[in-house]
């Protein structure tokens, strides 16, 4: 599967291009700078694009899914959502449409315990409504707190997962990202994940 | 206390006012009879208190009494700079820096156009799994905290920009992923959960080595799973025969094993210049093993190997071990004499390029130790500051500074001496106390004594029971990671994207009236000394 990957040089990305590689998925991303883009394929990107360009034409051609991590902008430094580019995420998705691309995997910068007011701050959730409405296979995701812990390989998914307690890993977060492109139950579905103890194909079988 | 002693017969209420009393008497009178000290005969009883101030003083002065900057070997604030790192993963400071920036020292030049992260040649890809603490309350007279699972950013080097040392020189090269190792420490003078909890947290950490330190390659070395690099010093433990003569079998069988990546030949150390002294009382059944000596009886190694005492006869040692180890060798020096140095850089350029030394560390003469004398500590060889850009300038100059990669030590447990460091030419940079310090050292320095307080430096079992293995590893890997992101954090605002970039032009010295020189200038006027 040839999965293109947005936002690949925070620390949620870096997961989602290791696992896609041991997977053994092909792996598209783009990056700032060379330097930059040797460390993406380093982590097992199969391609990688250096370009600060705005424009996303043509570069999803061939690409059979998308995952994008609207949340993990390293220029914004760690976790600032408020800076997220949710117009590249616009951007996007329209490429996605008109590539015909088959899956869109989403991450969204909204957390499930956000007040409606922060949520839309500076149009952060404008998105994940454009992703369900694209016409895509769509799944959208919106973490708990994530933080740089080892993975669990266990979750708690759900339409809402109320007040979670504690820390999802950043390497738990990729994986559910990794498997939804692929599990069928993940599909044209949006869902909030937390810390628990399903495992995570299992966690995402649930929804049904 | 009113209840009880309403009870007690008055003989013994008695007793407990006239029992003190008595006691000082008798004091007194011992004070004022014994013939050892003038004080104590002059002044029965009071001048007692003359010594056990003298003898809780350091204490004292460490806890209460001295300033930041104060405190040697290191200050409170270079020590709580290590105990931060490596407990809490820690490395923020608030307000501003508590150095005397009216002191003289070298500065690093910070570029007008730092680099941004993601213009630093750095290797992220495998994260570290490890632990740190985080505070949850923080009282007067308590502090909760808990330990938690977290994974870092290990901060490797590229692996093109890997330090090589025996690079087509020798069967098997060691690269190394990252420019700081611990320094020799040997099973012995540390004790077996020290030397345990650095191997497993320098294994952990990656990118990095272990020295054994001259005692030997010990169990609790190998038991981590550390890169080592074994030293051989002129007491030839563990690679000698009875006689007391090194023996070529036993260095083979130590080459044989894939943990051991490097030997390294120990001329000198920077706090002694002589050799090393063990008691008999020290030398159990295990050390004995370990080190090929005799159960039971004291050692004395000599201050010199004792059939090396010439150039020729130490690059056919070094060559030999190569050959038949075929793993690189280098030599640990502390620098004083520098026309001793020009003869072996001349004897390097006329024996060609697979010849000598793979890497020369230069111990400074700040350089810790185990046990040493004062004569020999304070005032024996060059400080490494001074030493090192003298050692990288004489191989320049015989064009032989490809040959050979230098290893720094001597008190370079922060980022920032470690970086000026690399700017003056070291490849690599090796810590002793600083890692001592991570896993739980308090320096009370009596490492000489087997009577560690934190159970580092002692092999008695109950002292040791205080250092668990499973927790200090941790401070170990934490430590060391830290060193290397402060490492990037400094190339970047130097300009450079990686640190193995560092060169004389990013430090300047500045002396105490404000004047600055460069490396090339006080290197000068260093070696000025010497032509006339």
């Amino acid at each position: 599967m040839k999965v293109f990957v947005f936002g690949s040089g925070g620390a949620i990305g870096g997961h989602v291009l290791k696992q896609l590689a041991s997977r053994g998925d092909e792996a598209l991303t783009i990056a700032e700078t060379e330097i930059r883009a040797e460390e993406l394929e380093m982590l097992g990107a199969s391609e990688v694009i250096v370009s600060a360009e705005k424009d996303f034409s043509g570069l999803l051609a061939g690409c059979d899914a998308v995952i994008y991590i609207a949340r993990d902008n390293p220029i914004a430094g760690e976790n600032k959502n408020m800076l997220v580019d949710h117009r590249a995420a616009i951007r996007a998705v329209e490429e996605a449409v008109r590539q015909n691309i088959k899956r869109f995997v989403y991450l969204s910068p909204v957390r499930p315990d956000e007040s409606e007011e922060s949520k839309e701050t500076g149009a952060k959730d404008e998105p994940d409504e454009l992703i369900i409405q694209s016409g895509l296979v769509y799944t959208v995701i919106r973490p708990s707190k994530s933080e740089a812990k080892p993975g669990t390989g266990k979750i708690t998914a759900a339409l809402s997962v109320g007040e979670a307690n504690g820390e999802i890993p950043f390497e738990d977060v990729a994986a559910v990202l990794v498997e939804s492109i692929t599990n069928e139950a993940a599909a044209n579905r949006a869902f909030e994940i937390a810390p628990g103890t399903t495992e995570i194909r299992k966690a995402l079988q649930n929804l049904k | 206390m009113g209840k009880f002693s309403k009870h007690l017969p008055a003989a013994l209420k008695g007793s407990m006012m006239l029992a003190p009393l008595a006691y000082m008497a008798y004091l007194y009178q011992k004070d004022d009879s014994q013939k050892q000290h003038a004080i104590l005969r002059n002044f029965p009883l009071l001048g007692r208190v003359r010594y056990m101030t003298e003898s809780v003083g350091p204490e004292l002065r460490q806890y209460l009494f001295s300033a930041d900057n104060e405190g040697k070997p290191f200050s409170r604030l270079q020590f709580e700079n290590v105990t931060q790192a490596a407990k809490y993963n820690q490395r923020l400071i608030g307000f501003g820096s508590n150095q005397n920036f009216k002191e003289e020292g070298y500065f690093i030049r910070n570029s007008i156009f730092p680099r941004l992260d993601t213009e630093l040649r750095v290797d992220n890809t495998n994260k570290i799994n490890t632990y740190k603490y985080i505070i949850d309350k923080e009282g007067l007279m308590t502090r909760e905290e808990h330990r938690e699972e977290v994974q870092i950013d290990p901060y490797y080097l590229r692996d093109e920009d890997a330090v090589v040392l025996g690079e087509n020189r020798v069967r098997e090269p060691f690269r190394i992923k990252g420019q700081i190792g611990q320094a020799g420490m040997s099973y012995g003078a540390l004790g077996d959960h020290a030397i345990s909890a650095l191997s497993n947290g320098l294994a952990l950490a990656g990118g990095t080595w272990m020295n054994t330190g001259e005692g030997g390659l010990s169990d609790y070395h190998l038991n981590g799973g550390a890169d080592l690099i074994m030293q051989i010093g002129p007491g030839l433990f563990g690679v000698r025969t009875p006689a007391g003569e090194f023996s070529i079998d036993a260095f083979k069988e130590k080459a044989a094993i894939s943990q051991v990546k490097a030997f390294e030949v120990k001329l000198a150390q920077g706090a002694k210049t002589r050799g090393g002294h063990l008691e008999g009382n020290k030398v159990t059944e295990e050390i004995a093993r370990i080190r090929l000596i005799e159960p039971g009886k004291t050692v004395n190694s000599p201050n010199r190997f004792v059939e090396y005492d010439t150039f020729p006869k130490l690059f056919d040692f070094i060559d030999e071990l190569r050959e038949v180890g075929g793993k690189p060798v280098g030599i640990k020096i502390v620098v004083g004499d520098i026309d001793g140095l020009r003869e072996m850089a001349q004897y390097m350029k006329d024996r060609g390029s697979q010849s000598g030394p793979d890497f020369i560390s230069i111990d400074g003469g700040e350089g810790g130790t185990g046990a040493t004398y004062q004569e020999l500590a304070d005032s024996v060889g060059l400080p490494i500051m001074t030493a090192l850009p003298i050692v990288d300038e004489v191989l320049r100059d015989y064009g032989v500074r490809d040959q050979v990669k230098l290893i720094a030590s001597g008190k370079l447990i922060t980022p920032d001496k470690i970086a000026v460091a690399l700017a003056m030419g070291a490849d690599l940079v090796q810590i002793a106390r600083g890692f001592m310090i991570s896993v739980g050292c308090i320096m009370a320095e009596v490492c000489h004594k087997n009577t560690c307080p934190a159970g580092v430096a002692t092999t008695d079992k109950e002292l040791q029971d205080g250092l668990v293995v499973e927790e200090k590893m941790y401070r170990t890997t934490n430590y060391l990671v830290s060193l290397r992101a402060g490492l990037y954090n400094i190339a970047a605002a130097a300009g450079v994207d990686s640190p193995t970039k560092l060169e004389r032009k990013h430090i300047l010295f500045k002396d105490s009236n404000g004047r600055i020189s460069s490396v090339d200038s006080m290197l000068g006027k260093m070696t000025d000394a010497l032509q006339k």
